[in-house]
């Protein structure tokens, strides 16, 4: 809806910048730290649809922003047949929400909370599955054994959205880290890129069990295998366990090579046999694979369980 | 040349300065905007007729979609869950149900956002609506529509936030009105509508006083009825007086009158055809085969009924038999509650028979069932031929066993078998979860094409039937069960079969095929205009009335009636057989229409009823008479500038949710 109340958001940012440089500038590098505080924050939020609309754009709050960025690059090895070179880049960041237009108070819907980052995951919480000599307890949640057992943080022996839910991850990474090392030796050039994400989590995992579309294979619960793990297959339920979505929060945590290149420039002698310039030949490892994952059945890097991986093999040739 | 230079320069700093002034102003940060329309719109007489227009489209949302039938069908007596089980919680009732749950808010935030529509035209109509002649009845569409909606969420949900006004700011202070408020405004509404709304509507499909004199008379049966009886005491016997004032009125309007044959109500040849414009329909959605307005959905509800044919050797899907989304399998309930030998509404609801239209594919003779020992191998049945018999007959019947079908050439599907007992709740017969006797009244023989899921008729929200249960049912409640006959009678007398009426004969939608360009080329077509009458009831031919079975001589026919489950529902009082018997007669006469949930809420029947009649329903008397207040109401909402704490929302929210 149109909301006349709209106003400028507003953010006071501070800086503190060093470029530096060591051992006649082997070590260099940058450093930049900074501060933010938004005020007004413009987003869209959701809305009570009595209003006739269900969001509209508004200044929803004020956050702060607080991170550091940091670039080093080191001259490892100069001689004169031989270099390596490496670069690394870290990045940290923290944003948090200091107060919502309502005041110091928690906008479930919108999924905002006070002192928390701005885009979480909210949820009811998975503590396992139900075990059969837990059935009496479970029945008075009206679950049964093989079914999802969630916190009832409350404790008032039912699960609800009012009081069994809580922040179960934040969508994005605390720390970016890339690492890339290039060596040169003589006519041959080869170099890597490693990337990693730190501090987030992923929304996946759940899955419905029911029998009709395809899934992951899971260890799910049966009597004779009571794992923790996922529920009891349930074909008449359409829609899985009810509290599927609980199973849905995965460390997104990766460190991942993603490139590896290899090259040979042709010495001058046989490109000025050919009449050419310069030539380089060279052949290079896309999305090369990952080193460490906080979960084992999707790329954390792509967001999916399907990607490709790329061999490209390469002429360079300069008239 | 120089000169010329000079004056080019110039004429450039000129420009220049120009330039700087003019951005200096503020002007050229005003745009106007001329590519789209904005609330000021409804200020004007063509935007309110706009917004009227566009106000109907939230009649189409109860056949849009899913929640069509998860709020209305499902969880209660008439059907239980098929083959396809994705929305089987509105069913089960199981903690896949809760405030969380898709459909509750859907059906919330679209109420919502047609009433503040309501809200806008309400508002403006008075101020800026000029030509008399429609200013009333534009006002009366209005009033009806928040009516309507504010009858929807109190039927689903109880009390809820009333608002009458439109929001021009975003707003979070709300709380929930009761249920008695809501009754008193959807009332109050309702007879505005009345008052204003017009006899005859300028187009087919508006709104006319009849309809809101219908849905009037049913909001104060609903207000006088069993859920409410906590606060209700002191308005029954006015509510169900006026109900009976308000359903005369219609019944007598001479605008109205029943259509002479049950089936020509469904009986759909042509969009916009013949059964869409008869007199009995008092208000239906409007959905045709004009693209430009069927937006995402078309009505959707042709595609929940069916039961799979197209998997049964000798079939294959198409026009006529339509998409088998097999979401609703009639109950024994829903097929006994009908005298299956003289009520002829149950055969001009339900689908018996197909054809065979995929002859390649047919099934061939086993050897030694043929009927001669040279057709072993061959094909059972050849295309247009009978494919697929559904017998519906009942226990005790012992013409039928496994063995002895597999001398018949179609697939033939039985209720009971030979030796079975009945059981209401299935598990007998070889009827399964995606082979179940499918209600028919909804088919779309006109779409265009065998996937389509974009159906072309109108949705029947009012009809004069109903009109006549409601004054029946409210005649019973005020003890005069003598008054109520002649209403009951107006039904079951048309339900009979006249004199020289050829009982086998089926209609259904899918009939359309024949005047669609997309299907009459089809060599075969599975719809059968045959159904298997004289089979099921083991009779011989006859095209005798049957009006003096159908017809209540007397109010003893009721309360002596051994057909209508008063012992499976404990019902021993008058009033409890008269109430039962009008549940009953409201599914022989309105099955499947969209409304059985409301109605068993309502009585506090739902329960009984579907403990007693449906194999998965579960419903806890102590909460599932009401839908949960969607989360995201109770997460946003806000009490003094603050939003609500875990309690306060629990206390919100409808008991046990």
């Amino acid at each position: 809806m149109a909301n006349e109340d709209l106003g400028w958001e507003h953010t006071t940012q501070w800086n503190l910048g060093l470029d530096f440089g060591f051992f006649r500038n082997r070590i260099y590098g940058t450093l930049d730290a900074y501060t933010s505080k938004t005020t007004d924050l413009l987003m869209v939020m959701s809305i009570l649809p009595l209003t006739g609309y269900t969001s509209t754009w508004a200044n929803v709050g004020s956050t702060g922003n607080k991170g550091i960025d940091l670039t080093i690059n080191t001259i490892n090895v100069k001689r004169s047949d031989f270099t390596w070179l490496t670069s690394l880049t870290l990045s940290a960041n923290k944003d948090k929400i200091i107060e919502l237009a309502s005041g110091k108070e928690d906008d479930i819907s919108n999924k905002w909370f006070i002192g928390e980052r701005l885009n979480v995951f909210y949820d009811f919480d998975k503590k396992g599955i139900w075990q059969i000599p837990d059935s009496t307890e479970a029945a008075l949640y009206g679950a049964e054994p093989g079914d999802i057992r969630v916190a009832d943080l409350n404790g008032d022996t039912l699960i609800d959205a009012n009081d069994d839910k809580k922040i179960r991850g934040y969508k994005n990474p605390t720390l970016t880290a890339g690492l890339s090392n290039t060596f040169t030796y003589k006519n041959w050039e080869l170099s890597f890129f490693i990337y990693s994400r730190f501090g987030f989590t992923l929304e996946t995992g759940a899955e419905s069990l029911q029998g009709r579309y395809a899934q992951r294979v899971v260890n799910y619960w049966t009597p004779n295998n009571p794992t923790n793990e996922y529920p009891s297959p349930d074909y008449n339920s359409a829609a899985g366990d009810a509290y599927k979505s609980s199973m849905n929060y995965q460390s997104g945590s990766f460190i991942k090579l993603r490139n590896v290149s290899i090259g040979y420039i042709l010495p001058s002698k046989v490109t000025e046999r050919m009449h050419l310039k310069s030539m380089k030949v060279y052949g290079q490892l896309m999305n090369a694979g990952l080193l460490y994952s906080g979960c084992d059945w999707i790329d954390p890097d792509l967001g999916g369980s399907t990607f490709n991986r790329s061999l490209v093999f390469g002429v360079n040739v300069g008239f | 040349m120089k000169k010329v230079k000079r004056i080019i320069n110039t004429i450039l700093s000129i420009t220049i300065i120009v330039g700087i002034i003019s951005s200096c102003t503020k002007d050229f940060l005003e745009e106007e905007q001329i590519t789209a329309l904005d609330t000021d719109y409804y200020t004007t007489e063509a935007g309110l007729d706009d917004l009227i227009t566009g106000i109907y489209q939230s009649l189409k949302f109860h056949f849009n979609y899913e929640w069509s039938y998860t709020t209305t069908n499902y969880g209660a007596d008439e059907f239980c869950v098929g083959g396809d089980r994705t929305m089987e919680m509105w069913n089960s009732y199981n903690t896949n149900l809760n405030s969380l749950t898709d459909h509750a808010s859907v059906l919330w935030d679209n109420m919502y956002g047609n009433i503040n529509s309501c809200n806008i035209a309400i508002q403006n109509i008075p101020e800026y609506y000029v030509t008399s002649t429609t200013k009333n009845t534009r006002l009366g569409e209005a009033y009806f529509m928040r009516a309507f909606d504010y009858f929807k969420l109190v039927k689903q949900y109880g009390g809820v936030p009333i608002k009458l006004y439109p929001s021009t700011s975003v707003e979070f202070e709300f709380t929930r009105n009761t249920a008695e408020e809501v009754y008193a405004q959807v009332i109050s509404d309702f007879t505005q509508a009345t008052i204003l709304l017009p006899e005859t509507p300028a187009e087919t499909g508006r709104i006319t006083k009849w309809a809101a004199q219908h849905f009037l008379a049913k909001a104060y049966l609903f207000r006088a009825s069993e859920l409410n009886n906590d606060w209700n005491s002191s308005f029954v016997d006015n509510d169900l007086n006026m109900a009976i004032k308000y359903a005369d009125s219609v019944i007598n309007c001479g605008y109205h009158s029943l259509a002479k044959d049950y089936a020509e109500l469904w009986n759909f040849t042509e969009v916009d055809g013949p059964n869409e414009l008869l007199p009995e329909i008092i208000l239906a959605a409007q959905f045709s085969n004009n693209t430009a307005t069927q937006g995402r959905y078309g009505n959707q509800i042709h595609l929940y009924y069916p039961s799979i044919y197209q998997t049964l050797p000798g079939m294959t899907r198409d026009i006529s038999g339509g998409r088998e989304f097999q979401r609703m399998r009639s109950t024994d309930y829903a097929l006994d509650v009908f005298d299956r030998v003289n009520d002829s509404r149950f055969w001009k609801s339900y689908k018996t028979r197909y054809l065979c239209n995929n002859p390649s594919g047919a099934p061939v003779w086993a050897a030694g069932y043929a009927p001669s020992a040279e057709l072993d191998s061959t094909p059972r049945f050849a295309g247009g031929e009978d494919a697929i018999l559904y017998i519906i007959n009942n226990a005790g019947d012992n013409r039928y066993t496994t063995e002895n079908i597999k001398y018949r050439a179609p697939h033939m599907f039985i209720r009971y078998f030979q030796g079975e007992s009945e059981d209401l709740k299935g598990g007998h017969g070889n009827y399964e979860v995606s082979r179940f006797v499918a209600l028919s009244k909804f088919c779309d023989g006109s779409r265009d094409g065998i996937k389509s899921q974009f159906g072309q008729r109108d949705g029947i929200l009012a009809r004069l039937a109903e009109t006549y249960m409601i004054a029946a049912e409210a005649y019973g409640r005020l003890g005069n069960y003598d008054a109520a006959l002649p209403y009951i009678n107006a039904l079951r007398d048309r339900a009979a079969y006249v004199d020289g009426e050829d009982r086998s004969t089926h209609t259904d939608g899918g009939a359309a095929w024949a005047n669609n360009p997309v299907a009459n080329t089809a060599e075969f077509v599975s719809y059968s205009n045959k159904n298997t009458y004289f089979e099921s009831n083991n009779i011989g031919t006859t095209t005798a009335s049957t009006l003096s079975a159908m017809h209540l001589n007397s109010t003893s026919d009721i309360f002596n009636s051994t057909k209508d489950f008063y012992d499976e529902l404990g019902a021993s009082s008058d009033a409890d057989k008269f109430m039962q018997f009008i549940l009953n007669e409201r599914s022989r006469e309105l099955m499947g229409e969209l409304m059985r949930w409301e109605d068993l809420a309502r009585t506090k029947t739902l329960v009984l009823r579907a403990t007693t009649f449906n194999d998965e329903a579960n419903p806890d008397a102590n909460k599932h008479y009401l839908r949960p207040i969607p989360q995201d109401f109770l997460d946003l909402v806000r009490k003094d500038g603050h939003v609500l704490t875990a309690s306060e929302k629990q206390a919100m929210q409808n008991p046990g949710w």
